[in-house]
């Protein structure tokens, strides 16, 4: 599914984050959002399906497939905006930890999207919880387990599984591997490109770090201060990074890449 | 299971911690029964007299011992004035006062808890900003403001529509319950109000709480909810162990509340019983009856701690 965000503003209260953001992602592309710290790369990926805190105001337009999600009268109602989410956008959230029902079993916060929207029986619904276990590499017995008994890695593992278990059409990732150690990283991330891929869904996947972005998608928006100041392949970004930003994140991420190599 | 024997240990050592407390404190206090008893102009033999009849005049020890004794096979004594057993009198005053909180609770909790959850759930800033007003407007009233304005709106013989009794309680108690519950309406509106303003702020507070960014109500949403699903479905039973808290806390400071609103429309409820008791002077009444308050509160601390952790599986994650 394409997803075309034009002219994105969002305010908190007085102050304005993010200033006339326009962003596309084809359908089956896998399309990248990178920033530092309070670049406001957050606040586009909520208010891609209006899950922005209260205080904070959105305007512009965005459209997923055939549906205005925003438009010049604000979101579209709660009931539509409820409608995609978790049926033809799936979410990976930042910390599993904190995003998981700390009181829902593995099994319950997975079959979550396919009980919003479908009318399957509890024997379909394991049968896809069960199969859907298998695709992102957990272990049958942690069904019953309840997030605090998994480690970080099954944790998001359990997110991904959640965010694709009615084959959405896009997926939005928002920071996906921050919370997890650098070979779990690796892991999840390339977990999601191949489950995101074998779907041929689309992706916006956002992140910090120019080195997970350059295993997680083709082409890539580069955020400072609310503003995109340079687009292009994610291949062409790193080798040959023109905006001060994108390079300040690119040598980052040569920095902790030579690092890790020398340890 | 540890934690649960663990609890119940604390509970025991609190109870005999309270009942020393109680019985030091009671001592502490100037004059006592006999003093009152035998009047002003009494000579110090009538008194010393009459002490020796209640069993004054023994060491602290003994009478401790024999009162901890009884309470231990549930004898609370004999009052020293009437002659009469304090459990007979708590009991016949309890049966007015433990439905009128439990009245006002239900009150306050079927208007608190849905406001709450109605002003954590609003969006709109001017929709916000007016629950606001009304969660700090309902508990600056205090219960006996609230009470007197029940009272001349609904009071009969005293208010504008005179739907309910005004004052006291049927003599024979709960024989018609139609009549007992309706002479207990009154009151418990004018606690259940202010209780249900604190309830709201809670409800709300916990929500928010629960509510935090990139947090499981957000995760519900992602997953198909619509913001009120995902905070009435998600958002209430994860803030359900600090609402359980809060419900406890409200009944006991309901238990003191309420003896207030017992005095603004006379009834004999335990606030009166325990005022008078004091007074009076009248020791192993005052002793047993604060007894027994302590040992109400510690019991709601009890259960409030066991369903606290019945509700959170990771509570007893964190102990193993």
């Amino acid at each position: 599914m394409s997803v075309e965000i034009e002219g994105l503003r969002v305010a908190v209260g007085a102050t304005e984050i993010v200033h006339g953001v326009d962003l596309a992602v084809g359908d089956g592309e896998r399309v990248g959002l990178i920033g530092s710290s309070g670049s406001g790369k957050s606040m586009i990926a909520k208010s891609l399906l209006g899950l922005l805190p209260h205080e904070a105001t959105p305007s512009g337009r965005i459209a997923m497939g055939d549906a205005v999600v925003l438009g010049d009268d604000g979101y579209a109602d709660e009931r539509t905006l409820a409608d995609l989410r978790g049926r033809y956008v799936g979410t990976v959230f930042q910390n599993p930890a904190a995003a998981l029902n700390p009181v829902a079993t593995v099994a319950k916060q997975i079959e979550l999207p396919l009980r919003m929207h479908y009318d399957l029986g509890a024997g379909e619904r394991e049968e896809r919880v069960r199969a859907m276990l298998d695709k992102v590499g957990l272990p049958q017995d942690v069904l019953n387990k309840r997030p605090h008994e998994l480690s970080g890695g099954q944790r998001q593992r359990v997110g991904i599984a959640t965010a694709l278990i009615t084959s959405p059409r896009f997926i939005v990732a928002d920071e996906p591997t921050t919370a997890l150690d650098s070979i779990t990283q690796r892991q999840i991330v390339d977990l999601l490109v191949s489950l995101v891929d074998d779907a041929g869904a689309s992706m916006l996947f956002i992140t910090h770090d120019f080195a997970v972005l350059s295993r997680a998608t083709t082409r890539c928006y580069v955020l400072e201060a609310g503003r995109v100041v340079e687009t292009g392949t994610t291949a062409d970004l790193l080798t040959a990074p023109k905006a001060a930003p994108t390079r300040d994140l690119v040598s980052a991420a040569r920095t902790l890449t030579l690092e890790a190599h020398h340890d | 299971m540890r934690f649960v024997v663990r609890r119940l240990l604390l509970f025991a050592a609190a109870l005999v911690g309270v009942s020393v407390l109680v019985f030091a404190a009671l001592r502490i206090l100037p004059g006592d029964v006999a003093v009152v008893m035998a009047g002003t102009n009494a000579s110090a033999s009538r008194v010393a007299e009459l002490r020796a009849e209640f069993g004054l005049d023994r060491p602290y020890v003994v009478q401790y011992l024999d009162w901890a004794g009884g309470l231990l096979h549930g004898d609370l004594g004999m009052s020293a004035l009437t002659g009469r057993a304090v459990a007979a009198q708590v009991g016949r005053r309890a049966a007015i006062t433990f439905p009128l909180i439990v009245m006002s609770l239900v009150i306050a909790l079927a208007i608190g808890l849905p406001l709450g959850c109605a002003a954590s759930i609003a969006r709109s800033p001017r929709l916000r900003g007016l629950f606001h007003v009304l969660a700090i407007a309902g508990g600056a009233v205090p219960a006996l403001w609230s009470g007197l304005l029940l009272l001349l709106l609904f009071g009969r013989g005293v208010g504008l529509i005179g739907l309910f009794p005004s004052q006291g309680f049927p003599a024979d108690g709960w024989g018609d319950p139609a009549r007992a519950i309706a002479s207990l309406i009154l009151p418990a509106l004018a606690t259940g109000f202010v209780a249900a303003a604190g309830i709201m702020r809670y409800t709300r507070a916990a929500l928010d709480d629960v509510a935090v960014d990139g947090g499981p109500v957000d995760m519900a949403m992602a997953c198909g909810m619509t913001r009120t699903q995902a905070m009435l479905h998600v958002g209430l039973r994860l803030a359900t162990p600090q609402l359980v808290s809060v419900i406890g806390l409200t009944f006991a400071s309901m238990i003191t509340g309420v003896m207030v609103i017992e005095n603004l429309f006379a009834l004999p409820g335990l606030g009166a019983l325990l005022v008078g008791d004091v007074g009076n002077r009248d020791l192993v009444a005052v002793q047993s009856e604060l007894f027994l308050l302590a040992a109400f509160f510690l019991v709601l601390g009890l259960i409030v701690d066991l369903t606290h952790r019945a509700l959170d599986p990771r509570l007893a994650a964190e102990e193993e």
